[in-house]
């Protein structure tokens, strides 16, 4: 049974207030709360209301990919909507990965092609950017301070990574750039500098002393070859330093709207109370809360009534007590402080969400909670 | 026709030293891990439950004090930790080379985070260098069993290819020889086993058989057991039709659709899979026989 499709905005949404005087949303949440679907329906949502949405995704499973009909790549690409589905705005998708956006960074802001040419071809690089976890977050946010400006787009969305360690990435964009600049690295670089002036065999004696230190640190020895690299990629670094700042009084912008998205597990509010906590500490303005994989209400209702009648009835019921209960205590502590935060919920639903014309649907679904 | 699955009882994972717990993100990972934890105690075990996240998440399931860096006893035999990535450094550095001095002249702490953050693989590596030492190097007071409340999925494979990705990069030297040890423990199956969670939803379902053959080919650790979580309750003699009950059927159905794709998905593997039940909302702190009551329900069909 297909759904009819609402293809005018609906200016009573929820999500309506948040996204009309919005250049920039942020989506925050744990894992598996559906924070990558809940980012496609607010840029959906925002077509809808004829905005020209970009929307920055990242999607480790690439299934989300084959649902948009893009792939993988930093580069916007407009999402294959369904031929019965005609929106007033539009959508651009890029779902990054991290090679493809370290790759674009190191072909931005290297000095020259053949330096970047030669970076690209480092096996240090190789190794960092296909094999090893990265702070995929701080590009992301580098994604979005490159967008800021392109007139292209009057609003951006961004879906956090699924695995977000902290927050820290929102506060220190330019960490990278801290670590260039502070000491340990000076010292790692100097001696390679003054190899290429005097010659390899002088390698360690420039900075030997520190080196030695490190090497005891780090437990490598020959640091030839992380040290090339680091010239090569200084300043690539460098370049996106200047962008730290201007991220940060982006993101503190009264139109930029952090959303958290959470589902009503123990586990899942544990961690909006931690986001709730470090948005605060670092004075961004968290606006909306959507609660996702809720019970419908007429499901708690008959669940409650016959819980005794059926084992399966009062697991249900139980978990309707327990989802209530959650969302209230979070409510309360957000409104605390908070008190202009806007509430909607997303029934859950069994069956999947696998493609577009189901996720512009599922919009129309959102619930003032 | 479903195939015959090898089964396999959870405490049948007991005889190892590590055990890694990964899967999508928010489908009971740390619950299950939890749950093995007290198991694992119940059978006179010691017992280190590990996290790596920024909201403690495996404590409070105990009701014990929130845990931070350093392993507290949250129940009987069983202690946990959450370890933060600078201050893994930190002890590395000067617990286990013995070089405060030096730690302190050229780190101060804000330099040492964004050190950590910045070198990829450096965080991975001090973790898996820091449960390779609970699980073989400590003497004092050393665990039977140390289970990792570990990454989701993309990111678990960024941890477990660490060590072939340091070897890549050719740095060499001693860290190259570190390296080397912590993976073969890695490899060692039977030191080490991966437990894989899913749920039986048909997205989660496929990216699980997306993402196996993955791990198999790059994870030095293998699965040992595939976790099948959130089976919805038997809807046998539901009463009335009414919306919680038409909820209840069509979960049963989607469910039941799913891991058969799963099963089929993974027959040629031969892994085996437990099924363990929705538990509809979890209370904490969980009570003492939670596990035993869990796993109770486990089983090749729900």
């Amino acid at each position: 049974m297909t759904e009819p499709l609402q293809l005018q905005a609906d200016t009573t949404s929820p999500l309506a207030g948040l996204i009309a005087p919005s250049r920039i949303i942020v989506m925050l949440g744990s894992g598996g709360v559906g924070k990558t679907t809940t980012s496609i329906m607010t840029a959906l949502m925002a077509a809808q209301m004829g905005r020209r949405v970009a929307l920055l995704s990242i999607d480790p499973a690439r299934r989300l990919a084959a649902a948009l009909g893009i792939p993988l790549s930093d580069r916007l690409r407009p999402i294959l909507m369904p031929p019965d589905v005609r929106l007033p705005g539009s959508v651009d998708a890029a779902i990054l990965d991290q090679k493809a956006v370290f790759d674009a960074m190191v072909s931005k802001h290297a000095p020259s092609m053949e330096t970047a040419e030669r970076i690209l071809a480092h096996p240090v690089y190789q190794a960092a950017s296909t094999n090893l976890a990265g702070p995929l977050e701080y590009m992301a946010l580098a994604k979005l301070e490159e967008l800021a400006n392109n007139p292209d787009y009057d609003l951006l969305v961004l879906d956090t990574p699924p695995d977000t360690q902290a927050l820290d990435f929102l506060t220190r964009p330019n960490v990278l750039a801290g670590f260039m600049e502070n000491r340990v690295i000076t010292w790692l670089i100097r001696p390679f500098i003054a190899a290429s002036h005097f010659g390899l065999s002088r390698l360690f004696s420039a900075g030997e002393r520190m080196m030695g230190g490190i090497a005891k640190v780090t437990g490598i020895s020959a640091l030839q070859n992380m040290g090339e690299f680091l010239l090569l990629i200084q300043e690539v670094i460098q370049g996106f330093h200047k962008s730290g700042e201007h991220i940060v009084e982006m993101l503190h912008r009264e139109s930029t709207a952090f959303t958290l998205v959470t589902a009503p597990t123990e586990a899942a509010v544990r961690s909006s109370r931690g986001i709730v906590e470090e948005l605060d500490k670092s004075s961004y303005l968290l606006k909306a809360v959507i609660f996702n994989r809720c019970l419908p209400k007429p499901v708690i209702e008959q669940a409650q009534l016959l819980a005794t009648q059926h084992p399966a009835l009062a697991m249900l019921s139980d978990r309707a007590n327990g989802e209530l209960r959650l969302i209230s205590n979070l409510r309360e502590a957000i409104n605390k402080k908070l008190p202009n935060v806007v509430y909607s919920s997303l029934d859950d639903d069994p069956q999947p969400i696998g493609n577009l014309k189901a996720i512009l649907s599922l919009g129309a679904r959102l619930q003032r909670h | 026709m479903v195939p015959e699955l090898t089964m396999l009882e959870p405490s049948d994972l007991f005889s190892r030293k590590l055990l890694l717990v990964t899967g999508k993100g928010g489908i009971g990972k740390t619950l299950l891990t939890a749950a093995l934890g007290q198991l694992a105690a119940s059978q006179g075990k010691r017992v280190l439950l590990v996290e790596y996240v920024a909201c403690d998440q495996l404590a409070p399931l105990f009701g014990g004090q929130l845990p931070g860096h350093t392993e507290r006893t949250v129940a009987p035999r069983i202690d946990c930790v959450n370890i933060d990535p600078t201050e893994n450094f930190r002890e590395y550095v000067t617990k286990y080379l013995k070089q405060k001095r030096l730690y302190d002249t050229i780190f101060s702490h804000r330099v040492v985070k964004s050190f950590i953050n910045t070198v990829p693989g450096l965080a991975e590596l001090m973790l898996l260098g820091r449960l390779f030492y609970h699980c073989e190097l400590q003497e004092a007071r050393p665990y039977d069993l140390v289970i990792l409340d570990a990454f989701a999925s993309g990111h678990f494979l960024s941890l477990m290819t660490t060590p072939d990705a340091i070897r890549d990069t050719s740095i060499g030297g001693p860290l190259n020889k570190e390296t080397e040890r912590v993976r073969n423990f890695l490899q060692d199956a039977s030191k080490c086993a991966t437990v894989f969670v899913t749920i039986p939803e048909p997205l989660v379902v496929s990216e699980t058989l997306d993402f196996l053959p993955l791990l198999r080919e790059k994870s030095p650790s293998k699965v040992a057991a595939l976790v099948v979580n959130r089976m919805p309750p038997d809807i046998m003699g539901l009463p009335m039709e009414g919306p919680a009950t038409a909820y209840l059927r069509r979960a049963h159905t989607v469910a039941q659709e799913a891991l058969a794709t799963l099963k089929s998905g993974i027959a040629d593997t031969k892994l085996p899979l437990w099924t363990l039940p929705e538990l509809g909302f979890v209370p904490t702190p969980l009570p003492g026989d939670f596990a035993a009551r869990f796993f109770s329900r486990h089983g090749g069909e729900p």
